[in-house]
């Protein structure tokens, strides 16, 4: 909906404009200063207009920490957690949905009760299961307690329920097994969600701070995020080399959001958890 | 006969891995949180004898636990209002009935994309004191992580910001929601665009707003990657919120006794506040 008055509609226009500019300001400020010279940053008058574009302060980010090796951890994990949920939840959501046993409604209610369960009231213990487990500074550590969400369960849950009930009838009297019709017609005909969970599912991974600062304690098994404040740790004020870094680490999430906007932005995700 | 068997253990199984790891990762934890918040623990996080109350009664007499308790509070109540406003504000510039993307959505949409520590390193650049574009569009020179006060509004901030997608994306599924043939309506009735926000749209939305108003209470009560980025609990834990004072006791101050009873109170509050919502969500997330 929109103003209808001259007076309105140019309001409209200027308040729509200025929040933009608010909302991309601190993004396009980083861009900025990841190209400019110390001197300019820190000169007087303030001049932050990029004179040249130079990446040499890229290059001098993958010197000061061991970026690439940060980013390939993180592709690892955020990749594994995104596929393992993707499946999980699938499986899980097509017991839900097209069974019907003992405990099923108490068995979901379980699955929602860990929406409840703040991850930072449990994270010490999680942490020293690791370390019983022997775990700590691993892969595994990392992408293990990710595997299942009862968001992505429920939201596969919610568009299978919205396939028609006939096709898996008629599958199953066309001889189909249970599986081979899950993962050969459900899930194709459920892309939409899937990549809405998915993309949802990734960026969340890959931007996880807490529990990856926890369990990591050497450089080789460290990810982005923990890894972006070793460069502020740096002595030097480097803020050029610093904000490099965090274009760096922000880009993939970045791409992936604004390529699968119609999913996310579609309100898919927001009608499964308001019911 | 065993082919029935099959069949009925059959869901059993396509539920068992995420059982399994619920078990081990939510459900368990939660218990042995319990149980260590209950024993006197070592720094190496082992119990070595139970302790019934003592931790709590440490914790509930220690000044800092109500600081903490108190920051965390503030922040929460300074930082909802806002948030709620942004995204009402951001989703009415948003909403059109005839384009259902563009470019302002994703751009309004797109701090949901960015990891809170990214957007605290950048947020923190620019409170900088010597070279931050803050300081210098104020005009001033204000250290901003020198006192409780501007500290906290520095991670306010920094939080509105980090959060302004996600209760965009929020609000706007709620005004969708709002059926062509009210605004019609209201239209033909000859209101304007004020009349019809203030009578149409805000009562439609209050629900959505409800829901966003405790998810926003629940993340602000979880407020972590900010303070450990851009003040670690300072100046002097005047920005010490709850979940950086449970990670500083276990982590730093080896208290993990304490850190586990910080840690029950933590959980206690979130799930009172959850309950909230279910109970006045009466369609809720259960069933359709």
């Amino acid at each position: 909906m929109r103003p209808d008055t001259r007076i309105g509609k140019i309001l409209f226009l200027i308040l729509q404009t200025g929040i933009a500019l608010i909302i991309i300001f601190p993004i396009l400020y980083a861009l900025d200063i990841s190209f400019l010279p110390l001197s300019q940053i820190f000169g007087k008058p303030l001049d932050l207009f990029p004179h040249k574009i130079d990446f040499s302060y890229y290059i001098r980010a993958f010197q000061v920490a061991p970026l690439f090796r940060y980013l390939m951890n993180t592709t690892v994990i955020a990749v594994s957690i995104t596929a393992g949920q993707l499946i999980l939840a699938c499986v899980t959501a097509f017991a839900f949905t097209h069974f019907d046993f003992k405990g099923k409604k108490l068995l979901f209610m379980l699955i929602l009760a860990t929406m409840m369960i703040p991850g930072e009231s449990i994270v010490l213990s999680n942490y020293l299961t690791m370390g019983d487990l022997g775990l700590l500074d691993t892969y595994i550590a990392m992408i293990l307690p990710s595997l299942a969400s009862a968001m992505s369960i429920f939201f596969m849950r919610q568009a299978f329920l919205q396939m028609p009930k006939d096709i898996y009838e008629m599958a199953t009297l066309d001889g189909c097994g249970n599986l081979r019709f899950l993962f050969t017609m459900l899930i194709p005909l459920s892309k939409g969600a899937m990549s809405a969970v998915g993309i949802y599912t990734f960026i969340n991974a890959w931007n996880a701070y807490m529990w990856p600062l926890l369990v990591t304690n050497t450089d080789r098994m460290r990810t982005v995020q923990i890894g972006i404040g070793m460069l502020l740790n740096a002595e030097s004020a480097e803020y050029n080399m610093m904000m490099a870094g965090v274009i760096v680490v922000m880009l993939p999430t970045v791409l992936i959001f604004v390529l699968g906007q119609k999913y996310i932005l579609s309100g898919m995700l927001v009608g499964a958890v308001k019911g | 006969m065993k082919n029935s068997i099959v069949k009925k253990i059959e869901p059993y199984l396509y539920l068992l891995p995420v059982f399994v790891l619920f078990g081990m990762f939510v459900f368990y934890p939660l218990v042995r949180t319990v149980v260590m918040s209950v024993s006197s623990v070592n720094t190496m996080g082992e119990i070595v004898k139970f302790a019934g109350i003592k931790n709590f009664q440490r914790l509930f007499l220690s000044q800092e636990f109500w600081r903490n308790l108190k920051t965390t509070f503030t922040f929460a109540v300074i930082l909802v209002p806002f948030q709620l406003f942004i995204g009402l504000l951001m989703a009415l510039l948003a909403d059109n009935r005839k384009r259902k993307s563009g470019t302002i959505r994703v751009i309004f949409a797109l701090p949901m994309s960015i990891s809170y520590a990214c957007g605290s390193m950048i947020w923190m650049l620019m409170f900088n004191a010597n070279t931050g574009i803050i300081n210098y569009l104020l005009g001033r020179q204000i250290s901003w992580t020198g006192s409780r006060g501007s500290a906290m509004v520095m991670i306010l901030v920094t939080t509105c910001w980090l959060t302004a997608g996600m209760n965009f994306i929020y609000t706007l599924s709620g005004l969708q929601s709002v059926p062509d043939e009210l605004y019609e309506c209201s239209r033909l009735e000859g209101s304007n665009y004020w009349q019809t926000v203030r009578y149409i749209t805000l009562p439609l939305v209050t629900p959505t707003m409800f829901f966003l108003l405790i998810i926003n209470t629940i993340n602000a009560f979880q407020i972590f990657t900010q303070v450990k980025m851009m003040t670690e609990g300072g100046p002097g834990g005047g920005t010490t919120v709850l979940a950086y004072s449970i990670y500083e006791s276990a982590f730093i101050s080896n208290r993990w006794g304490n850190a586990c009873a910080q840690s029950l109170v933590f959980f206690v509050i979130l799930l009172i506040m959850s309950a909230i919502q279910f109970r006045v969500e009466k369609k809720g997330v259960f069933y359709q």
